[in-house]
């Protein structure tokens, strides 16, 4: 890592000579995928698994949670207090520091009518967009990025990760999974393809094409990502190497409106409590870190990190010191500019339960419609397919 | 009657099959469809079992058990499970023909449904291979009233008191008439009526009498007290059924924008049958709208058709359950776990940077042994039943080179892109090197990936 970080100043040092730049560099690192690109950014964290929203955000002071999670919910004092009534997960010291700058919005009872426990239909339903009666082969994003983008030849959005999510996916155009920008960038430049003549076969044209995309936005990210490289301490695992990453790529001026990440492992129906502190410690200090660099660059104020995850779970503990499979779920909005910074709305009850589940107060379309309306500048009816209300936490 | 030439005989095998040796394509060439269908069904008639041990365990027995002999179940389930999705992938590319697994495939992609019961996948599996190119209606009962389709479409929680309409509707939708043809939201609330009481017991398909809703039923202008089998006839009596097949089939089998002239007489000839599949498929096969210059490579392999391709043409094999599971989520379709009820979306659905990518890395990963870069991403289910276990460094494969050589005495590189690359006959590259190293760089092309 030190090597290579040598190199790019390297790399910098050089580049600032032709200060100009553009000279060196393809035309395609200069355009511009989106004609309407705002300099806004959205990075959404995927907890996949289900996550315990009730031991991430806990009302410590409800008695009912101590009946119903006597060996799960933690005391009082083991909890960071943000309000009278809520504290966080005390693995979440990095988040807590977000909070109190003003940096986090804490939405709660997030979810959607007739809801699934099934972790793939569900996180299917949360990636498309689409309600629980319907099967949509599109994800959200990927819809965004039909709508916004208007050049399919460049980069559109990125997700870090080797497979792409359906959220990433559009009718039209498609995110790219990296995990690895340099390695990425290896891989494309192996791959030869000697064909450039137009193909007349369809089929194969497209394949082409698509060839022909991947390398160029392999390059296009291994050329651009150079001009930043982040001098601060990232926790040491993949989770926190990806949100660097994702640093690198905002303050080096990559011009992606989307980030996608996903942090797994939240399916904890035994032996939660190490299990799920271990998460948040690496999603909250990770993404300490993550605001921090961003912070300093003055690009803080142009993102936005949406945190989600396929379900809550069931409100009463199991019989092996975990939770089931359960509902509504609270969802963490950050960034440096937020409308509504703190907790935006009460906790679901905890003794109106819908078959042992919280019931949702806010459905998961109307945070999509805000982010799309108020953050993206994006005709959110089109791509979700009808008009949700809009919040005000930015 | 037309003579197949090699691009054709390929286009056969690759799409009834999964593909075919060099040797089997030479045989061919000079023969008429209908003579290549006749050896290639002859070869199928006999389905080699793909059989796994599975004892049931009914609930009430498991609710004796301590929690750790519970766990200790699910997690033998799973990997029987496993089991089985890895044996039929093994049969898939060893079978005499790939005629009859590759209609199964086509099944298990209509009756899409998944279980974490071993052996309710094995009925189910069963089903599907047993009446491949039987009789549409033989199968439609028996995957109808196979444990793993009730309890996927909820037909368990569909009692008289309180219908689940749920899997009365996949039958019209998905199984029979497809969407919105011909049948209202009032025939499916009275179908699920006549559905009423079928489910399990004990591990076995049960009609349970108490439940059922013995009244009068209007189901598409009939009425009289229908049960699930009733229900299954007055569909079976739909040519529309016939229709919806026919058109499903020539989207998949010949091209994806359909072909109505084709659609109709591969219909009408499933519907007079009274659904001999065999019959209707070779209808469509040996069709002069199935070798149609446009068809010929128009088809996205999808992963499964990918994995059994190689295998099957080039004398390589896959060895371990590892490296066959990290293919099948790598590239994003896995046996016995379809997205939904809809099955895998086809075609440019497959494609995408990252897919691309890796199916054209595969062949160095395939005859190389090259290390995996990338690690499969973790899996957020604790039960997910195709979870990998630790990092895979390298695929394990073993090749048969002596197969392989006899094949291509010269080690001609137009003679081995004819082959493999299909409706792109044409070579111009030059290339030194061995036979393998020839073939990974045909199957490394883009054009690969199609048939």
């Amino acid at each position: 890592m030190l090597g290579s970080s040598i190199n790019r100043r390297d790399f910098l040092r050089k580049s600032s000579l032709i200060a100009s730049g553009t000279l060196l560099l393809p035309k395609f690192l200069q355009a511009n995928p989106f004609t309407e690109f705002n300099g806004k950014r959205l990075v959404v964290i995927q907890f996949s698994g289900g996550n315990d929203g009730l031991n991430t955000v806990i009302p410590f002071n409800n008695d009912l949670l101590y009946q119903v999670r006597p060996t799960l919910a933690p005391s009082k004092n083991n909890v960071l207090k943000i309000t009278d009534e809520l504290g966080l997960n005390s693995a979440m010291t990095g988040l807590r520091s977000l909070f109190d700058d003003g940096d986090v919005c804490i939405l709660n009872g997030v979810g959607y009518p007739n809801p699934s426990r099934s972790h793939f239909r569900s996180m299917d339903i949360w990636q498309s967009g689409s309600s629980a009666e319907e099967y949509w082969s599109s994800g959200w994003l990927g819809r965004y990025l039909d709508n916004e983008c208007e050049n399919p030849d460049q980069l559109t959005a990125v997700e870090m990760n080797n497979i792409l999510s359906l959220a990433m996916k559009g009718e039209r155009l498609k995110g790219l999974p990296v995990t690895n920008i340099n390695q990425f960038y290896r891989s494309a430049q192996q791959i030869t393809s000697d064909r450039h003549e137009d193909h007349e076969h369809p089929m194969a044209s497209f394949l082409h094409k698509t060839l022909a995309d991947t390398k160029n936005s392999a390059q296009y990210l291994f050329e651009k990502n150079k001009i930043y490289s982040s001098a601060r301490t990232y926790p040491n695992n993949v989770f926190a190497r990806q949100l660097k990453e994702v640093a690198e790529m905002i303050i080096s001026g990559v011009e992606s409106p989307v980030y996608y990440i996903s942090l797994g492992g939240f399916d904890t129906h035994n032996n939660q409590e190490p299990r799920q502190k271990r998460l948040l410690d690496i999603y909250s200090e990770a993404l300490k870190v993550f605001a921090d660099d961003l912070k300093q660059k003055d690009e803080w104020n142009n993102t936005l990190v949406m945190t989600f995850s396929e379900f809550g779970r069931r409100v009463k503990q199991n019989g092996s010191g975990g939770t089931d499979h359960g509902k509504a779920n609270n969802v963490f909005v950050l960034g440096g500019n937020l409308k509504k910074p703190g907790v935006y709305n009460d906790l679901p009850s905890l003794s109106k339960l819908d078959q042992g589940d919280l019931k949702h107060s806010i459905d998961f379309r109307e945070v999509y419609s805000t982010i799309l309306k108020k953050w993206l500048d994006a005709d959110s009816a089109n791509i979700l397919g009808g008009d949700f209300d809009t919040h005000h936490f930015i | 009657m037309m003579k197949l030439n090699q691009q054709q005989v390929q286009h056969l095998l690759l799409r009834a099959g999964f593909g075919d040796t060099h040797a089997t394509v030479q045989k061919y060439i000079g023969l008429k469809p209908a003579d290549i269908l006749e050896e290639q069904l002859a070869l199928a008639t006999k389905v080699n079992p793909v059989k796994i041990d599975a004892e049931f365990v009914s609930y009430t027995v498991m609710k004796e058990m301590s929690s750790d002999e519970q766990q200790m179940m699910r997690k033998e389930a799973r990997q029987d499970v496993k089991e089985l999705n890895v044996l039929w992938l093994k049969e898939m590319a060893n079978a005499p023909s790939g005629i009859n697994e590759k209609m199964a495939f086509f099944w298990h992609d209509h009756f899409a449904c998944s279980s974490q019961n071993p052996k309710f996948v094995q009925v189910y599996l069963d089903a599907i291979r047993q009446h491949a190119l039987g009789n549409f209606g033989d199968l439609l009962r028996a995957v109808s009233k196979s444990q793993a389709i009730l309890l996927y479409l909820n037909n368990q929680q569909n009692r008289k008191m309180a219908p689940n309409e749920n899997f009365a509707r996949e039958v019209m939708e998905l199984f029979t008439l497809g969407r919105d043809e011909g049948y209202t939201e009032k025939d499916i609330s009275e179908a699920a009526r006549a559905f009423t009481g079928w489910g399990i017991k004990e591990g076995e398909f049960f009609e349970r009498p108490f439940q059922h809703d013995n009244g009068v039923k209007v189901i598409m202008g009939q009425s009289g007290n229908f049960d699930g089998d009733d229900v299954l006839d007055i569909l079976l009596k739909k040519p529309q059924t016939a229709r919806f097949i026919a058109q499903k089939w020539v989207k998949y089998f010949v091209h994806y924008d359909g072909n109505p002239a084709l659609e109709k007489r591969v219909a009408d000839e499933l519907f007079r049958t009274n659904y001999d599949i065999k019959r209707a498929l070779v209808v469509m096969y040996s069709s002069d709208e199935f070798y149609d210059v446009k068809n010929l490579g128009s088809r996205i392999k999808s992963p499964i058709e990918l994995i059994t391709n190689f295998q099957r043409q080039v004398h390589v094999r896959i060895e371990n359950d590892q490296s066959f599971i990290f293919l099948q989520r790598m590239m994003g379709q896995t046996l016995f776990d379809p997205p939904n009820v809809a099955g895998w979306p086809d075609g440019k659905d497959w494609v995408d940077s990252a897919s691309l990518m890796f199916r054209m890395n595969l062949p160095q990963l395939i005859f190389r042994s090259a290390l995996i870069q990338y690690p499969l991403a973790a899996s957020f289910d604790d039960n997910d039943q195709f979870k990998l276990k630790g990092q895979l460094k390298q695929l394990q494969t073993s090749i048969d080179l002596k197969l392989l050589e006899s094949s291509f005495p010269n080690g001609d590189l137009a003679e081995i892109q004819k082959f493999l690359l299909q409706g792109f006959p044409e070579n111009q590259d030059k290339m030194d090197g061995s036979l393998i190293d020839k073939i990974v760089h045909i199957t490394s092309k883009p054009e690969y990936q199609l048939c």
